[in-house]
Order: structure tokens, then C-alpha cells, then sequence
């Protein structure tokens, strides 16, 4: 109990904390320009030029990190305990490569910057992500009752499907076009296109979806004991799992829409808080959120860090969540173990 | 049966593996050969007068057909869309990876490339043993130099020396103008190359001397690399006086909603403008003109500015 | 209570379960014995309603079991499998507590009446100390009773066992069959239980069903059922049936004796 109530403080400081250093650090603004520019909110100081333009820039920037990082840690979360693999990742369905597809072909019809608010490359990123997961579950269910083998298997198999006609997409439009697709393939949150009403619909897609696997994490918790094991404790097993999938689906579909797909927040951070916070998914979806949604802030945070102090050309995001990540990993380990 | 079946698969891969020969020498062109440095620092010995160019290249193809070579040009690559002539020529790949064979099949004497990202073409179509030469513009010289060493190649000094000559007094016509304004009053302007990443260019582009010498202050000059990705946060402290849209994917309305890009100097000032990719970022004979159509737009009479809300 | 009509199902390998009617009413204790492949644990499943019977139905308190809601039947009939595996480290404690799941359904968090049972089927099951324990630190025996422990506190009317005590050494078996027959005898839970032992069936369950084949080739008490005749018929070899001090002991006929490896 003591572990859970420090591990939740933790959290909650580390998240605190990275979402201060979000706000401060950024190319445009130095980190005292950025303070007295919030500071302007409540006093009648008055804000640094373009201060507030930026900052806009920048919240918006923190916001879908956030989002991304809650999405993609909850989605992994409930998908570990659905296929009953505690080192499954939120795209093993295929939903990163159907991604990629809707954003190489709305780049390859040179749809990107849409006037709409919604772009048309994160639209069809979102739809590409979805037919991937549909795909999926058609194959899965034609093969007869939806075991986790066959679920697996149609996600590689929509996944290889998918990646293979990015390539085919790539192979025929010009250079240009293909440098654009290859880094929205690597993750990025600093677009300004990212608007706020996009964060909006992705934030409301993903609380829907995280409200509902909090909704039912006991029911998470019975398909720990395997398709008999939870059908004999009342569990209405195949309906459930469609129902996990889809949700956990949409929420990655969302993230993935919003700023491509950036590895490692989905398959580390439920697999790291489980060790300490124990396996009941109750407390540890809400952790998830938390853990995600500091990792995606930090790794962005860093991006911004390294570009602007150590001259750095931008760096995938995916990169610093993989370094962040992979060494708190192992420290909590030892602690875990300990 | 299995065995049969791993012996003849095991057969067919080796087989397969197997790649093109070589191809014979071709014989020695009539005319002779002469030794040229290309700018990859080799030493190639090119025909005299070459028949059959295979271009790899949009600008050095564009260089060929405005000396006049352009009859002499029998295969390009895809992107090779200037003058019109150009498209109809038979396409052997694209500028960085070509098709052996269609290159074979056009019997070249000559193969014309930047060097630029190419190691791997060029490797490509070392068996065939055509000679392969590439020229490279850096700046708004070397596009001069390209002008002049490939009009020298074909035999068209006099055309190319045409072509440079317009070629300079466009430029010229522009840095008249452009001296008649105070180095004070020169627009600020940012050129974006890319909307997603965001790209710009920097000191060490050809790109950013085209913006010097159309009259602007290029504000990604000092960015690390030359074609570099660009933050949102850091256009808008630069706070642009021009924008100038170099790749159709983003109109300037589109551009007006980006978060927090409202406020800039530009986008108040509705001094947005898209200017034509093939004219700006091709290192080619049009170049002048992208720098005409550059000073244009920097200096067009703004519409009334909206207030800074 | 439970019956079952002429049940049939056939698994891809061939029919496991060809004709099955049986009934099992309120209080009975039941031993479902048989070689190995002769449709038991198919069986049970089909009880369970786990398996859809290709034929017949399974009637369950006058209903047929698929009109019944998932939840419904789990509160009525528990089911403790042969081999469980629970690939994350729950405690016994969240464990046992996850049986209350057909009770309080998704959205309810368990109450003080949901603690008591999980905490007396714990103690039934003699794993109380074990409760904080994670359970891929326990042992086969451990297991086994915390998985018991997690089918009592459903609080069901009808609990099947699936050979539930394959890793259970000699004590702790008979401590199982005495807390089955314990909660029979105070509590009238109804246990049918699949077994291999049938010197254990004889002792302790009332009513055994022979199965051969998929089909019920005996149904009664043991001193009717195994009889050396009818054993030595379905499991294809001679079987010694012994009465001593009162029970009655079941034995292949002659040990070392019945087998001859070629030269």
C-alpha cells in the first residue's frame, strides 16, 4: 500500500515537473521570457512580444504530448492484459503501419496543410489506423473463436500488408515526399499544424477510451486467468475482447493521427509500473496515464532541449523516449526487486 | 521429391544471384575522347562530341536543351519536366536509383549526373562503362560554371556563353533594384522548403544566396545546416516580415491557422505568397528567374495590415 | 438440478461425447472416472457450458444452461481446471477476490460481504497465510488450493472439478476430499469431480459415474460401479477389487506381471 502511495506521488511530481520544463523551454521564448509571459495571465504586467503566440505554439505542443503519452501507455496497458503478454506494444495490430499509409497517401496526393482544421494527413492517418485494426479483427474472427494466437497473427499479417504499401507508396512519389513520410514514420510532435482543436478531438477520443478501460478494469483483471478461466467467472469473454480492442485501438489510433507513431511509452511504462504497483488493473491504468504522459512530455521536451542549447538538428521524439525510457526501466527494476 | 524441390530452389537463387555482366567496352566514339575533372574530383575521359546523353539530373537537363543539345538527349530521369521537350524522352529511373537496363537500352556515350546523394547510381552504372560525369552548383556561380563546362561538353560553347549571358543580365536587372534599398529596409523572410518537417535554408544553400539577392534577409541563416529542420516557436520569435511557400503542399490561408502563427509580421501583413519550386530550388539556367520572381514578391505593395489582435 | 440430455460434441481428433444423459440433483456429491480420452473433462466443460454441445442440452435449475446470462451461471456453478495458469502476479489475496467478479459485475467494488466469503473460502482452503503471496511463488500444491480457494468464493451451488488434485501431495489431497465433502454435508454444495483415482472416489463420493468411450457405461455407488468385471472391461486390463478394514481398494491385478517387452 505504502509502495503504491509513494510510486502515485512519484508520478504525480515527475509529471508536474516535466510539464514546468515543457512550458519554460522552447527555441523561441528563453525560460524568464516564458515565465513573466504566464505570469502576464494574473498580473497586469504586461507579456514579452509574441510572448503568448508562442506559448500558444508551445501548450499545444505539451497538450498533445500529453494526450499521445495517456493514449498510447493505456492503450498498452489493457492490450498486455488482452493478449496476455506482458511485452506487447499498442501497434501489434498493425494500427502503426495503417497509420503510415494514411499519412503517405494524403502526403503522396499532397493533401498535407489542409485548410480544415482537421488535416487531411492526420484524418487518413486515423483511418488508416482504424482499417488496420478492422482488418484485423475480420481475419482473427474468420479463423473462429478470437484466440489471442489468431489476433497476433492477423495483426503481423495486417502489419506487413500495410508497411508493404507504404513502400510502394515511397517507391513512386518524388524525394521530397519521401523524406516527409520516413519522419512523420518517426514520430513528431512539434508540427504547427497540430492546432488545438485537433488536440481537442484527440484528447476527447482518448479520455472516452481511457474512461472506458478504467470503467472495466476488473473485468481487465479476469482475462489474466486465460478465455476459460474468466468465461467461468463470468466473464462474456470474445464480446470483451472485441470491446478492449477497439477501444484500446482507438485511443492509439488517435495518438497516432495526432503526431505519427512514437515507440517504446506503450510497451515500457505498463510493463515497468506493474512491478510496482502490481498487476490489478485499477491503479495501474491510472499510473500508466500518468507514467505516459511524462515520458511523451519529456522526450519532446528534450527534443526542443537539444535543438535549441546543443544545436542539434530536431530529433525524432521516439528517440529520447527510447533513451528516457530504457534507463528509468532499469532502475525501477532494481528498485522493484528490491 | 522434397530434395528435388531444395536443389532446383537452391539452383534458381544462385542462378538469380548471378548479376548483369559486365557489359562489353563499347567502341571508341569517332572524334575522340578528351579528359575532363568533374566536380566528384574524377577523371573522365568524355567523347569529344557526345550523341547520346542520358541526363540524371532536372537542372542539367534544363542546361542541355538551352544550349541547344537538346536533340542530343536520349533518356532522363523522373522530375527532368523542363521544357516540355524533356517529358516526352524515355525515363530510366529516378535521380537516385536508375535502371541498368533502360540505360543500356538508349545506348548512351554519356551520362550526366549532380553527384549529389548519388554514389549509389553511379555505382549502378559503372558496368556499363559509359563515361559518367558529374557537376555539381553549389552557388549562384557554380550554376554559371555548370552552364559553361556542359555547354564546353557538347560543343555549344557559344550557346552557353548566350545563356550565361542572360542568365547575368537578369540577375544584374534584380541587383539594380535591390541596391536602390537601404540594407535597413530589407524585408525579413522566411522560405519554407517543407511544411512537414518544417524546413528551411540556411547559409550554405544556393536557396539562401537567392534570398540575399533578391533583396531579403533570410532568418534561418544561421541555422546549423543547410537545408534545415526548423521549430514553429523559433519562426515565430523571427517574426518574418515575408513568407515565402516553396512546395505547393500548404496554402497561405492554411498556413494563417497554424497555432500561434496568427501574430506574425507576415501573416498580419498578408505578405504569404507560394513561389514556383522549379524556378527557386533548381540550380538550373531558370534560376535567374526564380531570383526575379523572388525580389517580386518580397517587394509587392502589402494589402492594409490587420491589427495585431 | 443439472442434467444433461443426450449430450453430444465431437472435438476436430473425433467424438468425445456421444449420448450423454445424466442428472445431478441438489446435495449430490459425484465422481466422473474413466480412462484416459473417455470424454470427462469434455464433459465437465459441456456442464459447465464452456463447450455448445453439437447435440442434446444441458438443463440447469430447469433452464437450459445457453438461456442463461454468463454471469448467472457463474454465480450458480464454479469450476476449478486442471491446469490454471495465471501469467500475472496477482497475490492469492487478489486472486481469490477476483471470484467475486459474477457477483459484483464490472463497475461494483467489492463490500464487506465479498471480503467474508473470499476470506472463509481462503481459510477452507487452508491458504490464509499464503494470501499475500504472489502466486508464481507458490507451488504446484499451493496453486491448486488457491485456485479451490478462488472457485468456493464465487459462494456457488455447484462446483466442478477437473482433476484438482494432480499436484497435490497424499495430505493435502485427502484434506481437499474431507473439505468437499465438509461443504456437501453443511453447506449442500453439490461437487461433481472428474478424477484418476478411483481408490479416492471410492472413499469419499457417494454416487460415480463410469465413462468409456464417451458414453456412461456405469452410474451408482461405487460398491455397484466397481465391480473387477466391469473395471477390467473398460480399462482393458485385469483389476484386483480388495475390501480392507472397510474400504474398499482398487488395483491392477498383478503388479510387474502384466506386460512383456519383446526381444
Amino acid at each position: 500500500m505504502r509502495r503504491k502511495a509513494i510510486t502515485f506521488t512519484a508520478l504525480g511530481l515527475i509529471l508536474a515537473g516535466v510539464v514546468v520544463a515543457a512550458a519554460l523551454i522552447g527555441p523561441g521564448l528563453s525560460p524568464s521570457a516564458s515565465l513573466r509571459t504566464l505570469g502576464s495571465a494574473f498580473s497586469a504586467a504586461p507579456a514579452p512580444a509574441d510572448g503568448w503566440a508562442i506559448m500558444a505554439h508551445r501548450l499545444t505542443r505539451l497538450a498533445a504530448a500529453l494526450c499521445v503519452g495517456v493514449a498510447l501507455a493505456m492503450a498498452g496497458t489493457s492490450l498486455q492484459a488482452l493478449l496476455r503478454n506482458p511485452l506487447a506494444d499498442p501497434y501489434i495490430l498493425g494500427i502503426a503501419a495503417g497509420g503510415g499509409f494514411g499519412a503517405a497517401v494524403a502526403t503522396a496526393l499532397g493533401l498535407g496543410g489542409g485548410a480544415a482544421s482537421f488535416t487531411a494527413v492526420n484524418g487518413l492517418a486515423f483511418l488508416g489506423a482504424l482499417v488496420a485494426v478492422g482488418a484485423g479483427l475480420t481475419v482473427a474472427r474468420a479463423a473462429g473463436i478470437l484466440s489471442v494466437h489468431a489476433l497476433l497473427l492477423a495483426g503481423v499479417m495486417v502489419g506487413a500488408f500495410f508497411t508493404s504499401l507504404i513502400l510502394l507508396v515511397l517507391a513512386i512519389v518524388p524525394a521530397r515526399d519521401q523524406h516527409a513520410v520516413f519522419l512523420w514514420l518517426m514520430g513528431d510532435l512539434g508540427s504547427p499544424d497540430i492546432t488545438p482543436l485537433k488536440v481537442g478531438f484527440a484528447a476527447a477520443a482518448v479520455g472516452v477510451c481511457g474512461f472506458a478501460l478504467v470503467l472495466f478494469s476488473r473485468a481487465l483483471d479476469l482475462v489474466a486467468l486465460g478465455d476459460e478461466g474468466a468465461f467461468h467467472l463470468g466473464l462474456g469473454v470474445e464480446r470483451f475482447k472485441i470491446f478492449i480492442l477497439v477501444t484500446a485501438s482507438l485511443a492509439t489510433a488517435a495518438a497516432v493521427a495526432l503526431a505519427g507513431p512514437i515507440g517504446f511509452v506503450g510497451i515500457v511504462v505498463p510493463h515497468a509500473l506493474r512491478r510496482i504497483i502490481g498487476p490489478r488493473h485499477l491503479p495501474l491504468l491510472f499510473a500508466a496515464a500518468l507514467g505516459g504522459a511524462a515520458l511523451v512530455a519529456m522526450g519532446d521536451t528534450l527534443v526542443k532541449a537539444s535543438a535549441d542549447y546543443f544545436s542539434l538538428p530536431i530529433v525524432p521524439v521516439g528517440v529520447f523516449t527510447a533513451l528516457i525510457g530504457a534507463p528509468y526501466f532499469l532502475v525501477l527494476l532494481r528498485w522493484a526487486r528490491s | 521429391m522434397r530434395h528435388v524441390l531444395v536443389i532446383v530452389i537452391f539452383a534458381a537463387v544462385l542462378g538469380g544471384g548471378c548479376g548483369p555482366r559486365p557489359a562489353p567496352a563499347p567502341p571508341a566514339p569517332p572524334g575522340g575522347t578528351r579528359v575532363v575533372v568533374d566536380d566528384l574530383g574524377r577523371r573522365v575521359a568524355v567523347p569529344a562530341s557526345p550523341r547520346r546523353i542520358v541526363c540524371t539530373s532536372p537542372e542539367l537537363t534544363e542546361i542541355l536543351f538551352a544550349v541547344g543539345a537538346g536533340s542530343r538527349v536520349v533518356g532522363v530521369v523522373r522530375g527532368c519536366d523542363w521544357p516540355p521537350a524533356a517529358r516526352r524522352l524515355p525515363l530510366v529511373g529516378d535521380f537516385s536509383n536508375v535502371s541498368l537496363e533502360r540505360v543500356a537500352a538508349l545506348s548512351p556515350d554519356l551520362v550526366l549526373a549532380t553527384g549529389h546523394e548519388q554514389d549509389r547510381m553511379l555505382e549502378q552504372l559503372r558496368p556499363l562503362g559509359v563515361p559518367t560525369a558529374a557537376f555539381m552548383a553549389r552557388d549562384i556561380a557554380g550554376v554559371r560554371r555548370n552552364i559553361t563546362t556542359v555547354g564546353a561538353l557538347v560543343g555549344a560553347e557559344s550557346n552557353a556563353r548566350g545563356v550565361v549571358a542572360a542568365f547575368d543580365a537578369a540577375l544584374a536587372r534584380v541587383d539594380a533594384e535591390v541596391a536602390r534599398v537601404p540594407a535597413g529596409r530589407r524585408p525579413r523572410v522566411y522560405l519554407e522548403i517543407s511544411p512537414e518537417p518544417l524546413m528551411t535554408v540556411a547559409a550554405g544553400s544556393f536557396v539562401h544566396e537567392e534570398i540575399r539577392r533578391a533583396g531579403g534577409v533570410n532568418i534561418g541563416a544561421d541555422l546549423p545546416r543547410p537545408y534545415c529542420r526548423i521549430d514553429g516557436e523559433e519562426v515565430i520569435a523571427r517574426d518574418p516580415e515575408v513568407i515565402i511557400l516553396c512546395h505547393g503542399a500548404t496554402s497561405p490561408r492554411a498556413l494563417a491557422a497554424r497555432t500561434g502563427w496568427r501574430g506574425i509580421s507576415a501573416v498580419r501583413a498578408g505578405r504569404v505568397y507560394e513561389a514556383n519550386p522549379d524556378l527557386v530550388l533548381r540550380a538550373g539556367p531558370r534560376l535567374a528567374e526564380g531570383v526575379a520572381q523572388l525580389h517580386a514578391l518580397f517587394y509587392r505593395r502589402p494589402g492594409p495590415a490587420r491589427p495585431k489582435t | 438440478m443439472i442434467r444433461a440430455e443426450d449430450l453430444r460434441f465431437s472435438w476436430p481428433a473425433g467424438p468425445a461425447v456421444r449420448g450423454v444423459s445424466l442428472a445431478v440433483a441438489r446435495g449430490e456429491m459425484v465422481a466422473v472416472v474413466g480412462p484416459n480420452g473417455a470424454g470427462k473433462s469434455t464433459l465437465l466443460r459441456l456442464l459447465s457450458g464452456y463447450l455448445k454441445p453439437a447435440g442434446g442440452r444441458v438443463v440447469l435449475n430447469g433452464r437450459d444452461i445457453a438461456a442463461y446470462g454468463r454471469r448467472d451461471v457463474a454465480r450458480l456453478v464454479s469450476f476449478v481446471p486442471q491446469y490454471s495458469d495465471v501469467n500475472l502476479p496477482y497475490t492469492v489475496a487478489e486472486l481469490v477476490a477476483l471470484a467475486r467478479y459474477p457477483h459484483l459485475g464490472p463497475f461494483r467494488q467489492p463490500g464487506p460481504a465479498d471480503r467474508a466469503a473470499a476470506a472463509r473460502a481462503m481459510a477452507w482452503a487452508e491458504v490464509a497465510a499464503l494470501a499475500d503471496r504472489p502466486v508464481s511463488q507458490l507451488s504446484g500444491g499451493e496453486f491448486q488450493r488457491a485456485v479451490l480457494a478462488r472457485a468456493l468464493a464465487a459462494e456457488p451451488d455447484l462446483i466442478l472439478l477437473d482433476e484438482p488434485t494432480t499436484h497435490l501431495d497424499l495430505s493435502h489431497e485427502a484434506r481437499m476430499f474431507e473439505l468437499l465433502s465438509l461443504l456437501n454435508r453443511e453447506r449442500g454444495l453439490m461437487v461433481i469431480a472428474v478424477l484418476h483415482d478411483l481408490n479416492f472416489a471410492a472413499a469419499y463420493f457417494p454416487r460415480v459415474v463410469l465413462m468409456a468411450r464417451g458414453e456412461v457405461v456405469a452410474d451408482g455407488p461405487p460398491a455397484a460401479v466397481f465391480t473387477p468385471e466391469v473395471l477390467s472391461s473398460v480399462y482393458g486390463c485385469p483389476i484386483t477389487v480388495a475390501a480392507v478394514g472397510g474400504r474398499r481398494f482398487i488395483f491392477p491385478a498383478v503388479v510387474g506381471g502384466n506386460r512383456r517387452v519383446r526381444k
